[in-house]
């Protein structure tokens, strides 16, 4: 990890953390930064010089604007937009995410799931795994067609998979 | 005293003429000259005759004897090469024999070799030909599985409402709960 991607982070920190909504914007920037990160087509129309910078900002906008998104997580993309970094965005969200997991001494879970978690399922979650790994952990999720039902969480290297896609992969592998 | 009896010989020799031994004394004197000189010669040079004669005798008789060695010899040798001559056929026999007995040694090693070998590749074959079985047999099997999987996942994942997926969430959540 280079010190640009640290340095994107703890700025990022600072105004999370005087913005307040941590959680939310967490959320926002994990989904959008594996979003970018899984779809090839997107990461290269938001970092193609040849497309305008207010176009590739407008894209995010769009992308944000229709699931109501912070105002800090909509501005800190359009940034890294703008300054033609989108590649690195997944990098310095996952820095991010440690650096605030660090200050606030919780472990981050990254939650796929194959629908949408509603916060009770979230809290019962982050519940459960803290009482897993014996120390507060905080949920991001993101939406994961791929995982097909269930849920795949990891937390670090560890990697607490129940999802219909392993069990399928567990099938064909006893095969 | 030879030529005393010379000189008496020349003065008493007109006394008789005969044409056949002319005067006796003179003859008789001669006779007895030729007798001592006869004498002297077998006295003097006898020996050295006799031993030049038996000399040649005994290189002639050896002369005789190399030859006859020789004429045996050359018997014998006339006789081991007729000999020779008579063992060649057995001996050509014997080799032809021999020669017949190797070749079908070798015939009958080749022809075992031989067997042997087609009998291994016939072997290595069949094992090659089962390896290739199994493998096609497996290679369809995990393709047929790859399908049935892939057709499964697509019927389960297009079968699954919100409330299966409420169902598989909390179940994930009640698991992580338990194994805390």
């Amino acid at each position: 990890m280079s010190d640009r991607h640290d340095y994107y982070a703890d700025a990022l920190l600072s105004i999370v953390t005087a913005e307040g909504s941590v959680n939310d914007i967490q959320d926002e920037l994990f989904r959008l930064s594996r979003a970018i990160d899984g779809n090839d087509e997107l990461r290269q129309a938001l970092s193609d010089p040849h497309i305008p910078v207010d176009r590739r900002m407008q894209v995010v906008t769009d992308l944000l604007e229709g699931k109501e998104a912070n105002p800090v997580t909509v501005g800190f993309v359009s940034m890294v937009v703008a300054t033609g970094r989108v590649k690195d965005l997944p990098t310095i969200v996952d820095r991010f995410l440690q650096l605030t997991a660090t200050r606030t001494n919780k472990a981050v879970a990254e939650v796929r799931a194959a629908v949408e978690l509603s916060d009770d399922q979230r809290q019962r979650l982050a519940a459960a795994l803290s009482a897993k790994v014996g120390r507060e952990v905080e949920v991001v999720a993101v939406v994961d067609p791929t995982v097909v039902g269930g849920v795949v969480a990891q937390i670090g290297d560890t990697v607490i998979d129940g999802s219909l896609r392993s069990r399928l992969a567990q099938l064909r592998e006893s095969f | 005293m030879l030529n005393i009896l010379i000189l008496a010989s020349e003065e008493g020799g007109h006394a008789a003429n005969n044409w056949l031994y002319g005067d006796v004394k003179e003859t008789l004197v001669s006779a007895i000259a030729s007798i001592i000189l006869f004498a002297l010669l077998v006295w003097k040079a006898g020996p050295a005759i006799k031993k030049a004669m038996s000399d040649r005798t005994d290189r002639i008789a050896g002369e005789i004897d190399e030859a006859e060695r020789a004429r045996v010899e050359c018997e014998q040798a006339l006789d081991q090469v007729q000999a020779s001559i008579a063992n060649a056929e057995g001996e050509r026999h014997r080799i032809l024999s021999d020669a017949r007995a190797t070749a079908e040694q070798v015939k009958a090693s080749l022809i075992e070799r031989g067997q042997q070998e087609a009998a291994e590749l016939k072997a290595r074959a069949a094992a090659d030909i089962e390896v290739a079985k199994a493998q096609i047999t497996g290679d369809l099997q995990a393709e047929v599985a790859r399908l049935a999987l892939g057709a499964a996942e697509a019927v389960v994942g297009n079968s699954l409402d919100a409330g299966t997926q409420a169902e598989l969430i909390e179940n994930y959540i009640a698991q992580v709960g338990v194994n805390a």
